[in-house]
């Protein structure tokens, strides 16, 4: 089981990002998770960031984003959660703009963890109440609180 | 009614970008396809969602079992076959 705990801290969990573009939301991620991890190079994440949106977009539907890439820079996955103020274009497969992102960054080489992430990711944000409650936690902490107890029941 | 067995062959297995290549081909199709883990007790998932597909968590050398029933299943059932089996372009 992966311990998500370890991979988002409360300090990379923001609730109201203001951004226009698919571009200013990665630069608000790469930023966050820069000043929480002195190894990472915010401009360099970004690269990766956006580099890997070009091959496809992460966004999942339902107004939810993964965006990721292998980062050399980091010796365990490292992850920041954003919420933003209005749904921003992002390709998404149902046209739908995107408010929560959970945007990960990854060593290279760990593809097996990397799927399970992914999974309980996918578990957590295909149930509707789950997504509801994100938009409705009420600042940073509570935002962080309730995707942490969603991950929980969804690795159980 | 097609079904048939896959084995993801692909160095990274069916990560996001994977996942959404599938979907994005499946949801070409009229007929109902379904995925289901050979190795596991869970129940198939829709094949045109990301998020069940991403659920699967099919690392390499995982072996799916494939459903696909509808109008077009002879095409679906081989084109999704082809593009699992064509490691879903990536070359590895």
């Amino acid at each position: 089981m992966i311990d998500f705990r370890d991979i988002l801290r409360v300090e990379c969990v923001r609730a109201g990002i203001v951004a226009r573009s698919k571009k200013a939301v990665l630069e608000e991620a790469s930023e966050c998770l820069a000043e929480r991890h002195c190894v990472i190079d915010p401009r360099r994440l970004l690269v990766g960031l956006l580099n890997r949106e070009r091959l496809g977009s992460t966004g999942l539907g339902n107004g939810v984003a993964i965006p990721h890439c292998r980062f050399e820079g980091c010796a365990a996955p490292v992850a920041c959660l954003l919420r933003t103020t209005a749904p921003v274009e992002f390709d998404a497969p149902d046209d739908v703009g995107v408010d929560l992102l959970f945007v990960l960054a990854v060593p290279p080489g760990e593809q097996g963890a990397h799927l399970e992430m992914l999974g309980a990711l996918a578990r957590v944000f295909d149930h509707a109440p789950n997504l509801a409650a994100l938009r409705q936690a009420d600042g940073d902490r509570a935002l962080h609180d309730a995707l942490h107890a969603q991950l929980d029941v969804a690795q159980e | 009614m097609r079904s048939g067995e896959l084995k993801i062959v692909n160095k990274l297995g069916l990560h996001a970008r994977a996942a959404a290549k599938l979907v994005k081909l499946t949801k070409s199709f009229a007929s109902t396809i379904e995925l289901r883990r050979v190795d596991a007790a869970g129940a198939p998932v829709d094949a045109k969602s990301i998020m069940a597909v991403l659920m699967l968590e099919a690392v390499p050398g995982t072996r799916l079992a494939l459903t696909c029933d509808g109008e077009d299943e002879d095409e679906a059932f081989a084109q999704v076959g082809a593009l699992v089996a064509g490691k879903f372009g990536e070359g590895e």
